[in-house]
């Protein structure tokens, strides 16, 4: 999220897009609430009881409980501000996206000039300003003023913190220069020979000219790509009516930035004399908020349909304002955080990506000393770099990548991540400087693992291969979870070694395995008996306790992670870590060769984390000290917390042991400032032990921390009365609540984010190298173009979505530019996908497959494939969540109470399918897919032909749950627990986002038979 | 335990009620707080002495409920969880999930949790007697489960983790660690794959740096060239190129033409060997460094002779004499060659290929006074089952000696590379064999060294590109080039269950072990 959960009460516009947070995050609902019915939430003389009832518009294929609570005929309010439910077909969100950009546009450029709508529309787009300046926002400026606003037209100084990057637009609007920060002074030093600034021009002209006709602005640049999308082109794509799409981006248009601060017919203006744009507690102030989920990911262009969001706030104004922001809410209490720790196969933590030997090909080639071998040149590639980094500064020298002074926010986490996990924890601070320390560095940085591992979806190839042939399954379940479970099952079979942890024993655990092979289930705790942080879906870290100890002889995950560590160790399997130790003469604890024979495990865990000893209660004897926080022991007293200031020596008075103690030493050692050796710069001074420790990153009015580990902080203060409490938990960034918010959310910890720059980013061409260099980051992640090439060399299937890389070299465009519609992989619209102006993802021969290829998916709708034809699957099938089960349903299909619910896996059906196949409400029946089709009785599905259970919508065709032509099918069973049933994915394809590989779990074809 | 099952008894909550609340939170409203809150429960724990209260947040969505666990200082147990009225998240409001917390921590289906009879399998009862430090199912095949100790089992999967990861050797520029890869990845596509660049051999210098030397390749000069073009040098003139090269040993032989090809200026050995009886296409030439002098060891392989050439510097060659071949051997490959004044011990494998079928017999001479003794067929004194004379041993025999214990690596044609060890006498007798790398479809099969400071890294030749695949760490490295250390053996599933502690231990557990093949439940 970028921004957080009880700010979406302070939205005019809540727009659920592919989410149904009433089920699926019901919390979401209460802010939902207190966003429209403000009158019903505040008390009396409170002025937010006149801000203006967030109007709710529900997208979805499903008419979901979310979208029931739409009031459609609410007389009180005008036709255009009543609640909406828009139904759509699956995996058509960037058609509706782009139809509403090109209306919208449409619409505000018939609006007389004086319009103060259009006016404040266009206002937001031009940055220019009225002179030079620098567009970075003011971070630490906790109230904006004019002068630092640069939706004010002002110029902001200041640091960012977590780039020093310096974007100048000249007056004339037509270009950036990059400047540098003196660390002295704090002067900006702008750049006055602009050889980069020639390169740098090729970039699309910026926000200034954004509207002339025919510059090659972005904007125009968008306009162009969103002509194809007419309001009959869209309505006819996605099975809505022209009506619907005017009317969504109607409202968009009266919620956007643009529209709010309009008191009688003109802006207004606070008593500061900035515009009342920006406070949430104005009568007038409007934003709207998009929240999505997996209707939006699950597809085959997931990553595109989130960017398709970001085109859309952005050009409507709405990031980084309270109320407004692309809203993820994401799946699991700790989703976030286990994202954030880079259990991903291409991520370490902190969105840093796999090290790896690559070197780095842009125009920087590196040639100095400081930066030319392994760890230099990878920082030297991290986000934002080179032109924000370590890299080459304008007057043509370098910034020494291995010198702490000169590196940035992630640079250093990394640094102090690659010291702490590969070598001597204490080097951090007492690193020698000179050759030694680059040569140890260099060393440390070789134990990297290189390059990326295999995503979830191969990874079960590799298994049935042998390529895989042992795997660690900690708390996940992938025998219900994952599509097309025939591969995955024939993965799992094949493994010589199958290692689980959980607290229930669930289908993974359970699954078919081949003779001789080895499963081991290890028995873990429940949530509240261990402790630790989990960051929720807007990024805020809140302490869990262990309130009683695991349960008889359940383990908590740090001491099954350490007894791990130390096995592996015992094993020899960390042996190459020693090598290098001994061969760059790295030095470590005097005890580690004395302990027990795992010098690797006591140096890297033991010591830092307390360690797990050996013998009963060794994990629990480990103890140290640090903070209590009480919660208030009667409802009238205050929370009280129990320090231990910076000073304190009597580590006996507050004593924390075994899971308390190893969690709180793991997570200072993430959460403490970089510069003091924290290892992940995105929760830099999550905990802070430093001199600043009270009052860092946290606005006036709080009156400071209360706790140095801020997660564990409770202060539900809101002193500016809007949504924020910046005392309760930490946000990252720097406790941070509404990203990219320009220092123009009052009481906010500030940001940078220019509107006009961001927009460019999501537009960069393949050429020239320099523009490569410079959207590095873009370059990394999208690589997918805007629209299907029809020709792609090697491949017969055209259109193609994704563009391989290598010959010709006319394809070589690695860049993501504006979203574009396709079609999903199993399409029932084949015209659509036929058509070059809009494709489908299709079976490629490079890098780019969208499904594997193996034989082991089998996909509907590919004729020429000698597979069976669309027309044998004529409805879309689309996963589903009730709100009784969670996910794959491992732990409530083992809790009675759920089970009692919802008993029995079902479908849901439209009553004019259900005549036209001869389903009854009530009938038990069998969905069959190109995946299962024929493999009935599959012994590695054993319970594939129980069946589903049909709930037939009753009722006209817009109140039923499900339009005409698609199923909506809930995942939560399989054949574990105190419910069983039939798995939805037996039937889901795994085809993949080429970039994030997540699969197409929401749009696949199917066919209905009676059982 | 029974009562489990319904909750009815656990304190708090009855079924009924939780029927009635879940109701309530599952038919949302639209108004205010749309998630069901009970006040009521709330007051009846808070401020009660026999209880303590500690605050955590629900293990399902993300939205963050808080919640207090509700625990009797009496029993020590958990009795009842509601929602946390302070949390800004919820306000005390809670699903029907988050309601029935209470009955996942408690629940009797949990494995090892609870004594007495387990409602899904005996095995899985809590039993703190017979594993006071922790337990582990265990199943082989799809036999039943069994409980064993967890030490135990980590003692037990440990290994096997480690054997399917298979050898990592870390990566990196300081690292003196060379591969002889048959097939190098292309650094910046990971699809293109080189074939070149086989028979590496390392020597290290006495100032601690490394020289390459190869023969065997499978290129021209000019394929070379384009290669060293392709991986980073663009459109350098060669001169630029060959300053890459210039602390490198390079040559290269084309086995289907039988000529010699050097690259020019990369190393006066190259044109040095020129000097050589033409054409040489010997597989590795070891290269010993004995005082202050280095020599060089190459094999014609149309004659089988192996060619001595000395050096000073590594750079200046002298061509020195053909040294022959013992009398009955055909081939001499690769040789492996012990210095000892001017005495040679000599391990190579003798190739036969007529009559057909070839043999490859592991051997090894002495070369003293000029004359070469009798080949002794090297035996290895253990268990294998594919070893032993007469079996197919391919490319490189590494022999090193400390002074008493002579340590003898090398590969089999059917697969994996062997260790075995023999005391420094003659003949040797190897014992102790074991297995360095058990991996079927080993064709080339050199084993090298980088030795640095004592740590032996044994580096050797596997053309599965699609598994390994071997990768440049510099664009100046294209000889030290080093195995990519990310492996496929093992899969790490993550969970977005776990705390961020525990995710980021894993993570960096995942990173020692030398893989970054892992993944979490983002997508749903």
């Amino acid at each position: 999220m970028t921004n957080h959960w009880a700010d979406i009460a302070n939205t005019t516009l809540v727009l659920a897009w592919g989410a149904n947070p009433a089920e699926n995050h019901p919390a979401c609902i209460a802010h939902v609430g207190r966003a429209r019915f403000p009158k019903d939430f505040f008390p009396v003389g409170d002025t937010r009881r006149n801000k203006k009832p967030a109007q709710l518009i529900v997208v979805d294929p499903r008419k979901t409980r979310t979208a029931s609570l739409c009031n459609e005929l609410d007389t009180s309010k005008d036709v255009g501000e009543r609640d909406r439910y828009i139904r759509i077909r699956p995996g058509t969100d960037i058609a509706l996206s782009n139809g509403l950009v090109r209306y919208m546009i449409e619409t505000l450029e018939l609006r007389p000039e004086s319009d103060p709508v259009r006016v404040g529309f266009f206002r937001h787009l031009d940055q220019r300003g009225t002179g030079t300046f620098w567009t970075d926002g003011n971070a630490t400026t906790a109230a904006a003023t004019a002068a630092g606003n640069v939706s004010a037209g002002g110029a902001a100084g200041g640091n960012s913190k977590y780039t020093d990057a310096r974007f100048l637009i000249n007056d004339d609007g037509t270009d950036y220069k990059r400047g540098r920060v003196i660390a002295s002074s704090g002067d900006i030093v702008p750049d006055t020979t602009p050889k980069d600034a020639t390169t740098l021009s090729d970039f699309p002209l910026k926000a200034a000219t954004c509207n002339a006709v025919g510059e090659p602005t972005v904007f125009n640049k968008l306009k162009e790509h969103v002509a194809p999308y007419t309001l009959p082109v869209v309505a006819d794509i996605c099975g809505c009516t022209p009506e619907e799409i005017t009317f969504l981006g109607d409202a968009l248009i009266a919620h956007s930035k643009g529209a709010s601060g309009i008191i009688a017919g003109a802006p207004g203006v606070d008593a500061n004399g900035l515009p009342i744009v920006k406070d949430a507690r104005d009568a007038s102030f409007r934003a709207a908020t998009i929240l999505y989920a997996m209707g939006i990911t699950q597809h085959t262009c997931g990553a595109q349909s989130i960017k398709s969001f970001a085109v859309l706030q952005t050009l409507l104004g709405n990031m980084g304002r309270q109320g407004g922001g692309i809203n993820a809410l994401r799946g699991i209490h700790n989703v976030q955080g286990s994202t954030d720790m880079g259990l991903l196969f291409g991520n370490i933590p902190a969105y840093s990506g796999n090290p790896t030997l690559q070197v780095d090909g842009g125009r920087d080639k590196r040639v100095t000393p400081s930066t030319n071998n392994a760890f230099g040149k990878y920082v030297d590639a991290l986000w934002g770099l080179p032109l924000s980094g370590s890299g080459r500064k304008q007057d043509g020298s370098y910034d020494d990548a291995y010198n702490t002074d000169q590196m940035q926010l992630q640079q250093r986490g990394f640094y102090n991540m690659t010291l702490k996990w590969f070598g001597n924890y204490t080097y951090v601070n007492g690193l020698p400087l000179g050759v030694t320390k680059r040569a140890a560095v260099d060393a440390l940085y070789s134990l990297w693992p290189k390059g990326n591992g295999h995503d979830h979806v191969t990874m079960f190839r590799d298994m049935a291969s042998g390529l895989t042939k042992a795997a660690v399954v900690w708390g996940q379940n992938p025998a219900v979870t994952e599509p097309n479970q025939g591969a995955v099952r024939a993965g799992l079979y094949n493994l010589d070694t199958l290692v689980c942890t959980d607290i229930f024993e669930n289908e993974t655990h359970a699954v078919k395995r081949k003779p001789g092979s080895l499963t081991y289930l290890i028995p873990a705790a429940a949530t509240c008996e261990k402790a630790g942080s989990a960051t929720n879906s807007g990024r805020t870290l809140q302490w869990r306790y262990e309130a009683v100890k695991p349960a008889g002889n359940s383990k908590d995950d740090n001491e099954l992670l350490l007894r791990f560590a130390k096995a592996l160790d015992v094993a020899g399997a960390f042996s190459h870590i020693k090598d290098v130790w001994d061969a760059n003469g790295i030095t470590y604890d005097a005890n580690v060769l004395t302990n027990d024979g795992t010098p690797v495990y006591k140096q890297l865990f033991q010591l830092p984390y307390g360690g797990y000893i050996g013998s009963g209660n060794g994990f629990n004897a480990v103890a140290g000290p640090g903070e209590l926080v009480n919660v208030r022991s009667l409802v009238s007293a205050a929370v009280t917390y129990n320090i231990v200031a910076p000073t304190e020596t009597d580590a006996a008075k507050f004593n924390l042991k075994g899971s308390e103690w190893v969690a709180e030493c793991v997570y200072r050692e993430f959460t403490s400032p970089v510069a003091v050796g924290g290892t992940m710069w995105i929760y830099t001074g999550a905990y802070n032990d430093t001199a600043t420790w009270a009052a860092d990153n946290i606005p006036a009015g709080y009156g400071g921390w209360k706790v140095m580990n801020r997660a564990k902080s409770r202060d539900r203060q809101d002193p500016a009365g809007q949504f924020m409490s910046h005392g309760w938990g930490y946000s990252w960034l720097v406790n941070r609540r509404v990203f990219y918010n320009n220092g123009d959310v009052p009481g906010d910890v500030g940001d940078f984010f220019m509107t006009a720059d961001s927009v460019s980013r999501l537009f960069v061409s393949s050429l020239p190298p320099a523009l490569l260099n410079y959207s590095r980051w873009y370059r990394t992640y999208h690589k997918l173009v805007d629209k299907p090439s029809p020709v792609v060399a090697g491949n017969s299937a055209s259109p193609h979505y994704a563009v391989m890389l290598g010959s010709p070299s006319t394809l070589k465009s690695l860049s993501g530019k504006f979203p574009g519609h396709t079609e999903p992989y199993e399409t029932p619209r084949q015209d659509l996908s036929a058509d070059t102006k809009w494709g489908r993802n299709t079976k490629g021969t490079g890098k780019w497959d969208l499904v594997k290829d193996d034989g082991k998916t089998k996909v509907a709708g590919r004729g020429s494939d000698g597979d069976p034809l669309a027309s044998k699957y004529p409805l879309v099938l689309t996963t589903i969540r009730c709100v009784e089960h969670f996910q794959g349903g491992p732990i409530t299909r083992n809790n009675p109470w759920n089970v009692e619910l919802e008993p029995v896996p079902w479908i849901e059906l439209n009553s004019a399918d259900a005549r036209k196949y001869g389903v009854r409400d009530g009938d038990q029946v069998r969905i069959v897919t190109a995946r299962t089709e024929g493999v009935g009785g599959n012994s590695q599905m054993p319970d594939y032909g129980d069946g589903f259970k049909a709930r037939v919508g009753i009722g006209v065709q817009t109140n039923q749950r499900v339009g005409a032509g698609v199923v909506a099918i809930p995942w939560h069973w399989g054949e574990k627990g105190l419910s069983t049933g039939s798995r939805a994915n037996d039937l889901c394809i795994d085809a993949g986002d080429a970039n994030t590989v997540i699969p197409e779990y929401k749009a696949c074809l199917c066919r209905i038979e009676k059982m | 335990m029974a009562n489990r099952d319904t909750g009815q008894g656990a304190g708090g909550i009855s079924r009924r009620d939780f029927l009635k609340t879940s109701a309530a939170a599952s038919a949302v409203v639209g108004c205010g707080l749309g998630i069901a809150y009970d006040p009521e429960k709330a007051a009846a724990y808070e401020g009660d002495p026999n209880y303590k209260i500690t605050p955590t947040t629900c293990p399902y969505c993300s939205a963050s409920c808080g919640q207090r666990v509700v625990v009797s200082k009496s029993t020590g147990k958990i009795v009842d969880m509601y929602g946390d009225f302070e949390s800004p998240m919820n306000s005390g409001g809670l699903c029907s999930k988050g309601a029935g917390t209470l009955q996942l921590v408690n629940n009797p289906r949990r494995i090892g949790a609870f004594t007495g009879t387990h409602p899904v399998n005996p095995v899985f009862a809590a039993n703190t007697t017979a594993f006071p430090d922790g337990v582990a199912y265990k199943r082989t095949g799809n036999d039943p489960w069994s409980a064993v100790s967890l030490d135990a089992a980590m003692a037990d999967i440990a290994p096997k983790l480690k054997n399917a990861r298979g050898l990592v050797a870390p990566t990196g520029t300081v690292l003196p660690l060379f591969t002889a890869g048959d097939a190098i990845k292309h650094p910046d596509t990971s699809v293109v794959t080189y074939k070149g660049f086989s028979g590496l051999n390392t020597v290290q210098k006495a100032d601690g740096t490394y020289f390459v030397a190869t023969n065997g390749n499978k290129k021209t000069s000019a394929e070379l060239l384009a290669i060293m073009n392709a991986v980073g040098l663009g459109t350098a003139p060669p001169s630029d190129l060959l300053a890459a090269f210039d602390s490198l040993v390079f040559t290269a032989t084309d086995p289907t033409d039988k000529a010699t090809y050097t690259i020019e200026g990369t190393s006066d050995i190259g044109a040095k060997l020129l000097g050589l009886p033409t054409p040489v296409f010997a597989n590795t030439g070891d290269v010993v460094r004995d005082g202050s002098t280095y020599y060089s060891y190459a094999v014609d392989a149309n004659t089988g002779e192996m060619h001595v050439a000395t050096s000073a510097d590594m750079k200046a060659w002298t061509y020195g004499q053909n040294l022959g071949k013992p009398s009955t051997v055909g081939n001499m490959t690769s040789p492996s060659v012990l210095k000892s004044g001017s005495d040679l011990k000599v391990w190579y494998v003798d190739v036969k290929e007529t009559p057909a079928p070839a043999t490859y017999k592991l051997q090894y001479a002495t070369f003293t006074a000029g004359a070469w003794s009798a080949p002794v067929n090297v035996t290895v004194n253990a268990v294998d089952p594919s070893g032993g004379p007469g079996a197919d041993f391919l490319g490189h025999p590494l022999v090193t000696s400390d002074g008493t214990t002579l340590t003898l690596q090398y590969v089999l044609g059917s697969g994996g590379i062997k260790k075995a060890t023999a005391l420094v006498a003659s003949p040797a007798t190897f014992t102790g064999l074991s297995s360095v790398y058990d991996q079927a479809g080993f064709s080339e099969g050199n084993v090298s060294v980088g030795n640095s400071k004592g740590v032996l890294y044994t580096t050797y030749s596997y053309p599965h590109p699609a598994n390994l695949g071997w990768a440049y760490s510099d664009v100046k490295a294209v000889i030290t080039a080093t195995a990519a250390s990310n492996s496929y053996g093992v899969a790490f599933f993550g969970s977005s269950h776990m705390n961020n502690e525990s995710n980021y231990m894993y993570r960096k557990i995942i990173a020692n072990f030398g893989t970054s093949n892992v993944e979490h439940q983002a997508r749903i």
